[in-house]
Formats: structure tokens, sequence, C-alpha cells
């Protein structure tokens, strides 16, 4: 019994030193990547169109009906206690700071971190991992690389326009609640947003998506030769993701307030 | 070709071009609007305490947010030294009379209001002192009448703004309060002193030893009192027990009347008797009971011998009874009982 925790601990390690390594390696091919030609490119734009603005619709209904939601909580819990001038407060720590960058994150992992996960599994299984090499192209600048920059660029602008849809949504319901005017509402919205909340959204979009396409990407070069592995690695490349996220959200969250 | 990928480098351009051009106006009215492109002014004052301060908190004037805090620290002589800015477009209203006041309201927090002067004078640099509310300086400039008061006009804010002054005077009213009450009193002292002075010779002596006299009189009298107070309690407890042995129902007659004590005093000796008839048989008892005790005690062999033989006959009858038990031809065990039908069966037994 001993033993075996002992090599399930030793086997943690090592992969966690491998994880590392990875990135490490991802973030070092990046000047490589950026200094290629266009075919390159192309595939940046194709993974921020699978990544981005595919996931635009489910972004912008989700944080509609979160700021509806809060909207509708806030004009009826607030006046109560007499502090309806909150209301702007609490849109800007729910809707920017907190709901915005993780649950963008959550939607591109479910979507994008599994896809990603299984592509690069079938390029394993069927040896074309092995081709890129055997030509001379180094895989983790040519598939790596684009897709973390793709993820993150995605992220952020995904985080923006929920941001964007969240806010006006809220104010939408809200003429339906407690009518009030359109400059009036922005006006709210400007005197309680401050830089470091501004700040603090893009650091977790940012963070969020490099996380979420070294994970992705890690569990697809995780796949040994199955094709049965890749599943299995699609299921543990969701987890991790979003374990990680929530992990780095709590930090970013105790940094920024210090 | 799909349309989606026939134009996605023309989706993902305006996908992000919407997003960032939506940021940096953001990002720009947000800037206008708190002033990150002004000119900032800044300057700093000392409070006794940092109770309802912090980073950031507004500075107010007229309502307006002026400017804020930008922190506050400990000084080595024990006060709060604040730095705060106030932004360019406000910069007429600090002036060299200006105070600030570090309001802290519950619920709604607090902030750090401005008082101008009421000379307008030219702004004071940056990095000047301006006094606060309460220390020496902003004290002597508001009862000067040099400052102009001007706070924010919600409910609350108006309590304590009018509650503000009434505690800031009470204080003083005492202290002054006492220091008159101390001044009458030295007067006197002194008036009474040199009039004494002033009184020389017979007169002198006789209204001197007149004060004595009057002095111990107060004494006298006030011990008198006393005693006469001490005498009237005593009378009415006197007063009280007189009534107590005149009332038909009181203590007394009730301790001397019939069925009281008295009567078991004149029954001419019976109660004695029968005491003493009580007595006797308890001695006689008593007796029987000392007997019987000494008739044990020569008994105790002869008991002692009996419970021998018991325990011994016990352990026979035990040792025969385990006999048996352990035999296998005598062990026959219970024989089993056959039941017997009840002569009775009920009305409710019958069957059908």
């Amino acid at each position: 019994m001993v033993s075996g925790i002992g090599r399930a601990v030793n086997e943690r390690i090592s992969n966690l030193l491998y994880a590392l390594g990875f990135a490490v390696e991802v973030f070092r091919a990046i000047p490589e990547y950026l200094s290629s030609g266009r075919t390159r490119a192309r595939i940046l734009v194709a993974q921020v169109l699978f990544t981005g603005v595919e996931a635009l619709a489910v972004v912008a209904a989700l944080s509609a009906a979160i700021g509806a939601v809060i909207i509708i909580q806030g004009f009826n819990l607030l006046p109560a206690l007499g502090q309806e001038q909150l209301i702007f407060v609490i849109l800007i720590a729910v809707i920017t700071r907190e709901f915005g960058p993780i649950l963008t994150a959550f939607i591109v992992v479910a979507r994008s971190g599994t896809a990603i996960t299984t592509e690069l599994g079938h390029n394993v299984v069927s040896h074309e991992i092995e081709a890129y090499l055997a030509t001379g192209i180094n895989p983790i600048s040519f598939l790596v690389v684009p897709r973390l920059l793709g993820v993150t660029i995605s992220v952020v602008l995904l985080n923006i326009y929920f941001n964007v849809f969240g806010l006006l949504g809220s104010y939408a319901v809200s003429q339906f609640v407690s009518p009030i005017a359109f400059d009036v509402y922005v006006y709210g919205l400007f005197d309680a947003v401050t830089l470091t909340d501004l700040f603090t959204s893009v650091t977790k979009s940012l963070v969020f998506g490099v996380i979420i396409a070294l994970v992705a990407t890690y569990h697809g070069f995780a796949v040994a030769r199955a094709a049965t592995e890749i599943p299995q690695r699609a299921i543990r490349s969701v987890g991790h993701g979003v374990v990680l996220c929530i992990l780095a959200n709590t930090v970013i969250t105790l940094v920024s307030y210090l | 070709m799909k349309f989606k990928i026939r134009y996605a480098t023309q989706l993902v351009g305006l996908f992000v071009v919407a997003a960032v051009g939506f940021a940096l106006v953001v990002l720009v009215a947000l800037g206008t609007g708190q002033g990150w492109f002004e000119p900032t002014h800044t300057y700093y004052t000392t409070v006794s305490s940092a109770a309802g301060l912090s980073a950031g908190m507004s500075v107010e004037y007229k309502g307006f947010e002026i400017g804020r805090v930008r922190g506050y620290e400990l000084t080595k002589e024990d006060n709060v030294k604040i730095e705060f800015f106030v932004r360019g477009q406000y910069l007429d209203l600090v002036d060299e009379d200006s105070v600030v006041e570090l309001t802290g309201i519950p619920l709604v927090g607090g902030e750090l209001l401005l008082h101008r002067g009421i000379a307008e004078t030219e702004p004071i640099p940056d990095e000047s002192f301006i006094p606060s509310w309460d220390s020496p300086e902003g004290r002597a400039l508001r009862e000067e009448g040099r400052v102009v008061v001007s706070r924010p006009d919600d409910a609350l804010s108006r309590i304590i703004a009018d509650i503000d002054p009434i505690l800031e005077r009470v204080p003083r009213l005492l202290d002054s309060t006492l220091e008159l009450i101390a001044g009458a009193d030295a007067t006197l002292s002194t008036m009474e002193r040199e009039v004494l002075a002033q009184l020389e010779g017979p007169i002198g002596e006789l209204l001197s030893s007149s004060n004595q006299l009057v002095r111990r009189l107060d004494t006298t009298v006030a011990e008198a009192e006393a005693t006469l107070a001490n005498v009237e309690r005593l009378s009415e407890d006197v007063a009280a027990a007189a009534a107590t042995f005149r009332d038909p129902e009181g203590i007394i007659p009730q301790l001397l009347g019939p069925g009281s004590a008295s009567m078991i005093l004149e029954d001419e000796g019976q109660l004695y008797r029968r005491v003493d008839n009580l007595l006797a048989e308890m001695e006689d008892t008593m007796r029987e009971v000392h007997t019987l005790t000494r008739f044990v005690g020569t008994q105790t062999p002869q008991i002692a011998g009996l419970l021998e033989e018991g325990r011994e006959a016990l352990e026979l009858g035990h040792d025969v009874l385990l006999g048996v038990r352990n035999n296998p031809l005598v062990r026959g065990g219970i024989p089993e009982r056959m039941p017997a039908p009840a002569p009775f069966e009920g009305e409710r037994d019958a069957r059908f």
C-alpha cells in the first residue's frame, strides 16, 4: 500500500514536471510562430472563428440572462435596505469581475477544450505528429501555439462581449422592473466601475485562455496509440481545465483585493 | 464552401474589431468621467484617528466628487497623515483658509469634505497642508468665521451635522461653567478675607469671635439635630410596641390567652405525670432490650454451629444434584406433557 502511494505520488510529480516543461516549450515556440508565414496565421484565424465567433451566441444569451436576473433581484432586495444605488456596484462586481471571465472560460472549456484535445489525439493516433517531425515541422509551433493564441484571444474578446450583453440585458430588463433612462444607467455604471475592475477582468481572461489551451493540447498529445484513449483524455481535459480556472480565479481575486 | 469558412477572416476581423472598439470606447469614457486624463493636485492633512478612512475614498465639495484619498499613514507625532488629490477643474476651490473634514456615515461609508475659505484667494500650491476640522488650526479658522461650512443635503448627514456642533460645545460649556464656579468661589474667599482684615479693634475681634461662634453653633446644631432624629426614631419604636400590647389580637394576648402555653402550665401536674409514666415505660423497654442482647450474646456459638451445619448440608445437596445431572442412567429429564383439551369451549370458538 505504501509503495503504491509512493508510486502514485512519483507519477503525479513526474506528470506535473512534464506539463510545466510542455508549457515552457509552448511559450518558447511563440516567437517562431509569429515569424512564420500566412499558412500558420490562417490556423489562428480558424481557431478564433471556432472558439470565439461560434461561441458568441451562447455567451450573449447566457450573459443577458444573468444580467437580467441580477437586476431583478437587485431591484427587489436593495430598496428594502435603502441601497438602490448599489445595483451598479453589484452589476460590475458580478458581471465584469467574476461571472464574465469564469463563465466564458467554462463555455470555452466545454466547447473548444474538448475539440482541441480530440483533434490532437486523432493526430497522434493517425501518426500525423510523426509525419510533422519527419518533415522538419515543429508540432508545438505548428499545432499548439496557434491554438494557444486563438483560445486566449477568443476568451478575452468573449469576456468583453459577455460584459456588453450582460449589462445591456440588465438594462433591457430594468425597463420592465424599474424604468431608468439609458444615460443615467450608463452614468451609474461608469461611476461604479474602476480601472482595477477592468484590469482584473482582462487578467483573468488572459490567464484562463492560457490554462484552457495548455491543458487541452497537453491532454491531446498525451494520447498514446489507441483511439479509445481520446474520449478519456477529453474528459480529463475538461475536468482539469475547470479546476485550474477556478483556482486561478480565486488567486487573482485575492490578489486584486490586496 | 460554407459561408463561415469562406468569410472566416472577415468574420473574425469583425469579431475582434467590434470588441476592441467597444473596450476602447469604454476606457475613454471611463477615463474622461473619472478624470484620468486631467491633472491632479496633491495635498495632505492630519487627523487624530483613521476610523472610517480608506484609500480611494472620495473628496467631496457640496456633493460633488472633486478628488480622492491616495493613502494615509501614522506619523511620528501620533497623528494620521492623509494624502489626497483634487482634480484640476476643481483647483479653484482649494484656497488658503480651506478646511477638510473626515466624516463617517454608517452604512454609507465615509468621505473627506472640503470647506472653502470665506476670502477667495489663489489656489494653494501642491503638497500643501490643509488643516482638518478638529485640528487647532481648523478650529481657529472656524471660530474666526473664515470658513464656509458646506455639507451634503441628505437626512442622515443633516442629523450628524446638527449633532456634531452640540457635542463639540458641551465639553466647552462644562469647562466654562467649572471655571466660572471656581472664579466665584475664589472671589468670595478673597472678599471675606479682605473684609475681616479691614475690621480691626474690639469690633473686629468681636466679629471674628462671632464668626467662630456661629461656626461652632452650626456644628452643635447639626449634632443636636442628629441626636433628635435618633430620639424620634426610638419614640416611634416604643409607640409601635405599645400599640402591639394594646391590640386585643396582638402577640402578647395570644401568648397568654385560652388555648395558649399558659393552659399547658395550669393542668395541675397532669402533663408532668404523663411524661413521668412515659419515661418509666421507656426504662422498662430498654431493660428488656438489654436482657435480650445478653441472651443473644450467650447463644452466638450455637448459632454459628447451626450455620456451619447448614452450609455443609447445602454442599452435600449440591454434590448430589451434580451427580444426578452427570449420570446418564438416572438422568431422565422432564417428561413431556400431553396437552389436555379444555373442557370449556366458548361461543366464539365454535366451529361451523
